[in-house]
């Protein structure tokens, strides 16, 4: 099973190709993305060939293991989604007090039906999501909010490729 | 953050999507009740796709961990502006719950 999680984070290998896999590759990554320098130092370990655990990896990542575990393969050990918000919503568990949403207000590099008033009126708008204001897939009504502090006469602003426009 | 900012008792901490279009100095001001992080909820608001989200959005209950240790339909809150108070952050450690969160999540085993 240690070749099942181990491999799955690679593409490089045959269990791979299969879609299951592959989500769950996706899942491995976001575990991943949140270990310790130590663990990725473990994993450069484990594929450089002097190893001493390198001839017993490989055999075990040539073989369909992984694949033949059935039920056990959509079993997701992920604790949570990927980003830095689950583990601060662990972190900071019983210790966040809300303040008024006229504060922040959230959605407009998602959710193209953002209210314009209260756009308007929040103390800081935050792009969260993928049409973030610079970028060509950016919400045109949404984008001015950001385009008008920006200065677009200055050298590394011009060096930035951001589209001259309102 | 704590250990990045010894000297400092308050943060207002915003993400490099954002723009501030107001004074945020009240924010300094802002009584957060001992705790140590002030953050905007997203499970209530007028928007009801941008403001629904609780901790079943954002972990697997499906882990036996996660199931025994959370509430699914706790409210979420947004990172992106918050009010961090480093004292209470010193006081309960939250470093040290965040590096034994990271410890349990499973690399190698099953």
């Amino acid at each position: 099973m240690i070749c099942f999680k181990f491999s799955a984070c690679l593409p490089i290998f045959p269990q791979c190709s299969q879609s299951i896999v592959l989500d769950s590759c996706f899942c491995n990554n976001e575990v991943l993305l949140n270990m310790s320098s130590l663990v990725y130092r473990r994993i450069f370990q484990m594929f450089t060939f002097n190893s001493l655990a390198f001839p017993f990896l490989w055999f075990l990542l040539g073989t369909n293991y992984g694949l033949l575990g059935g039920q056990n393969l959509q079993l997701n050990l992920t604790l949570w989604r990927l980003g830095t918000l689950p583990p601060a919503l662990i972190a900071f568990d019983g210790n966040v007090h809300p303040i008024p949403p006229q504060w922040h207000m959230l959605g407009l590099g998602y959710n193209t039906k953002s209210s314009l008033e209260a756009t308007k009126q929040a103390a800081v708008i935050h792009y969260n999501g993928q049409a973030k204001p610079w970028l060509d897939i950016a919400f045109p009504h949404l984008r001015p909010f950001w385009s008008k502090y920006v200065n677009y006469s200055n050298e590394f602003i011009r060096q930035c490729n951001i589209l001259d426009r309102p | 953050m704590c250990q990045l900012f010894p000297e400092l008792e308050k943060v207002v901490f915003l993400d490099d999507d954002v723009v501030v279009q107001k004074d945020l100095s009240p924010l300094w001001e802002m009584d957060l009740h001992g705790k140590v992080n002030g953050a905007v909820e997203t499970c209530h608001g007028d928007d009801a796709w941008v403001m629904s989200k609780t901790f079943r959005n954002y972990f697997n209950f499906s882990h036996p961990i996660v199931a025994k240790t959370f509430d699914p339909d706790k409210c979420a809150w947004a990172y992106g502006m918050n009010v961090f108070d480093l004292r209470a952050w010193r006081q309960a450690d939250i470093t040290r719950v965040y590096h034994y969160w990271q410890k349990q999540v499973p690399f190698f085993s099953v």
